[in-house]
């Protein structure tokens, strides 16, 4: 169990910046997870579900060390582009914005998700965030 | 579970019995993006065939799904050209577990 001062904090939260980015491989083990909730198109191109469950394993990755009771309370996707081109996407998050309303911690963030240079989607997830 | 491991997201409110039951929510919950789900393939439903590229999705997780609990979408038409879609993936009691707005290319 992590202790405390481990956790990504909101304080620690600057607008405007880069978290970090990562890699997400659709692999095969990735694949039959997915086979058993939906549905893969022989063309590679990428449902919906599974790009943003790709987005959402991208930014578990990027924003780690995340403190238990977190709420995820919104999410805003535009989808440009369903090619996947090989098995490889990057995933860029950042963080766009936080506010504290009513005693409670929003944190804002802005992914993307590429395939080489071609963006994928763009995202906004909203954290209700614990600590 | 294969969400789970889609989303490399084991939190034990979504997949630990003992850790949930004793959380505010008393059971397991899905993750509100499987929930989101149901939403994508409800569009496929009415607009099959149709690319989605192009689309703007806001959605609001209003509120948990307990693991095997059963939800439903429903899907409201524009209330005028141009506006978005409304849709809801409703829990068995009909409380929102989410609400989108759907705007289509």
């Amino acid at each position: 169990m992590r202790e405390p001062a481990d956790y990504r904090t909101f304080d620690s939260f600057q607008p405007g910046a880069l978290i970090g980015e990562t890699e997400v491989r659709l692999d095969d083990t990735l694949k039959a997870s997915w086979e058993g909730i939906g549905q893969l198109p022989p063309d590679g191109r990428l449902p919906p579900g599974l790009l943003v469950a790709l987005l959402m394993r991208g930014y578990g990755q990027v924003v780690d060390r995340r403190p238990p009771g977190n709420v995820h309370a919104g999410l805003e996707i535009d989808l440009l582009d369903d090619r996947l081109e090989g098995d490889r996407m990057r995933v860029v998050v950042r963080c766009a914005d936080k506010e504290l309303r009513k005693g409670r911690r929003w944190v804002h963030f802005a992914a993307e998700q590429f395939c080489g240079d071609r963006c994928l989607a763009r995202s906004r997830l909203t954290l209700l965030w614990a600590r | 579970m294969n969400y789970a491991h889609l989303t490399d997201d084991f939190n034990p409110i979504h997949v630990d019995d003992d850790f949930a039951a004793k959380s505010p929510f008393g059971k397991t919950i899905v993750h509100g993006t499987l929930s989101l789900t149901l939403v994508w393939d409800l569009l496929a439903q009415f607009y099959p065939g149709r690319s989605l590229n192009g689309m703007q999705v806001k959605v609001r997780f209003t509120a948990p799904v307990a693991v095997g609990e059963t939800v439903t979408a429903t899907l409201k038409d524009a209330d005028a050209p141009g506006s978005p879609l409304q849709v809801q993936v409703l829990r068995e009691d009909g409380q929102p577990a989410l609400t989108a707005e759907v705007t289509l290319p």
